[in-house]
């Protein structure tokens, strides 16, 4: 099976393009099914997690209407990540805003996004990768029986690659920039300029941590690679 | 240790999250002060975590993350904090273990001491990730194959594309469209 059999899909959540990439030799009907699943999936976050909806989850507790321990597992899960890469952190990811509402959509993409993939894997599919905003999570090997070799933009032009990384199978890239800059972190120093670096991707198994953990490396300027690389299997590279 | 399900009306006044990151403030503002050792643990007077509940904030690995798990990372006790709340009284009533947390990459066990009033006194971590349980760096091929200006998306097969601009018109603008729309 070649590299043209591979079957892509492109839609929109949460303000961003999602698309998946399919390399599996499965039928047409198959692949669309998987990616339903996915849209299922993604859409029903939106509904629990955006802070734009008044209904979500996250909208009610910030109301006072939901108590956060009556909020459903998913969204315990997600705060509890987010306390716990605060505390790892030493405050620099912080899901509450200055106001002191919660708002984890900084952590929700890359989260949503690695359960998304899950959702393909159950639908069996075993090579193939799904991107969020720039944030990828593969799994398997491309249809070449190579790695899936991930291209890192520019942070000064997104129409221009500047460096690219052979994935090792299953593992997850993320990178964080200039460009969502206070999109995501509310921390102490978010509003300091980072003399060092442009961007950060970071690349391990798991997409839900490669995420934050870009976003945290990148905000923490010059140590941030150091801070990352304490994590097993998580590494950092850095483009000026 | 006490069986803390003796006073479920104050079970849901603190939720464990605010717990954890208040000890995880408090204790990095104690790192921050030495010198002054003392940290308010403001709005965290008067509650309690039932075992019951505190046992909600262990984040168990993605249930339907099956993509890869991790060797779990062994933890070694650190330096044991402790949190004294200024003004609470003398922390002679509960003493509340809680559950040891496991989190991906390490665990968080926490332990507070109440007042005879069930006034929350102190806080103390008892075990925190060791950042020397880093494995084995990765393999090298892991690491970024081109590092020129400018490698265009087709010379370099490349499959997929990473950014910070993550926004719908970013993404619309960007190469990723293009390799959406023309997969492989």
């Amino acid at each position: 099976m070649g590299p043209e059999a591979r079957i892509a899909f492109v839609g929109k959540s949460m303000g961003t393009a999602v698309s998946v990439h399919i390399d599996d030799d499965v039928s047409r009907v198959s692949a669309e099914r998987a990616w339903e699943s996915v849209c299922v999936f993604l859409r029903d976050i939106e509904d629990r997690f955006s802070t734009f909806l008044p209904t979500s989850e996250i909208s009610r507790i910030n109301n006072g209407e939901l108590h956060m321990l009556d909020a459903s597992p998913d969204v315990v899960e997600v705060l509890d990540a987010c306390t716990w890469l605060e505390h790892l952190s030493n405050g620099v990811f912080n899901a509450r805003q200055p106001d002191g509402s919660i708002d984890p959509a900084g952590f929700v993409k890359g989260w949503a996004a690695e359960r998304a993939a899950g959702l393909l894997l159950q639908a069996g599919l075993k090579s193939y990768y799904l991107r969020i905003g720039g944030d990828i999570q593969t799994h398997g090997l491309q249809s070449t029986g190579e790695k899936w070799r991930v291209g890192i933009v520019d942070p000064h032009d997104s129409s221009r690659i500047r460096s690219s990384v052979d994935i090792p199978e299953n593992w997850a890239v993320a990178t964080s920039g200039t460009a969502e800059r206070g999109q995501h972190i509310w921390g102490k120093d978010s509003l300091a300029v980072n003399p060092q670096f442009s961007s950060m991707t970071v690349i391990g198994p798991h997409l839900m941590w490669a995420d934050a953990f870009a976003t945290i490396g990148f905000a923490l300027g010059g140590t941030g690679i150091e801070w990352v690389e304490k994590f097993p299997d998580y590494t950092a590279f850095t483009l000026s | 240790m006490v069986n803390v399900s003796q006073k479920p009306t104050l079970g849901r006044q603190i939720f464990p999250a605010v717990a954890l990151t208040v000890v995880g403030v408090g204790f990095i503002s104690l790192l921050d002060n030495p010198a002054g050792g003392v940290v308010s643990l403001e709005g965290a007077t008067g509650a309690v975590v039932p075992s019951s509940v505190a046992a909600n904030t262990t984040l168990a690995p993605s249930p339907t993350s099956s993509i890869i798990v991790p060797t779990e990372v062994p933890t070694t006790l650190a330096p044991v904090p402790t949190l004294a709340v200024e003004g609470a009284g003398s922390c002679d009533g509960d003493v509340v273990t809680g559950p040891t947390a496991m989190f991906k990459w390490g665990s968080l066990q926490l332990q507070a001491t109440f007042t005879k009033k069930n006034v929350l006194c102190s806080v103390t971590v008892l075990n925190y990730p060791n950042e020397k349980d880093k494995s084995a760096r990765i393999n090298q091929s892991a690491l970024p194959v081109y590092n020129r200006e400018a490698v265009e998306a087709g010379s370099a097969q490349i499959a997929v594309v990473s950014g910070a601009t993550d926004s719908w018109r970013a993404y619309t603008a960007g190469l990723q469209a293009i390799l959406d729309a023309h997969p492989a």
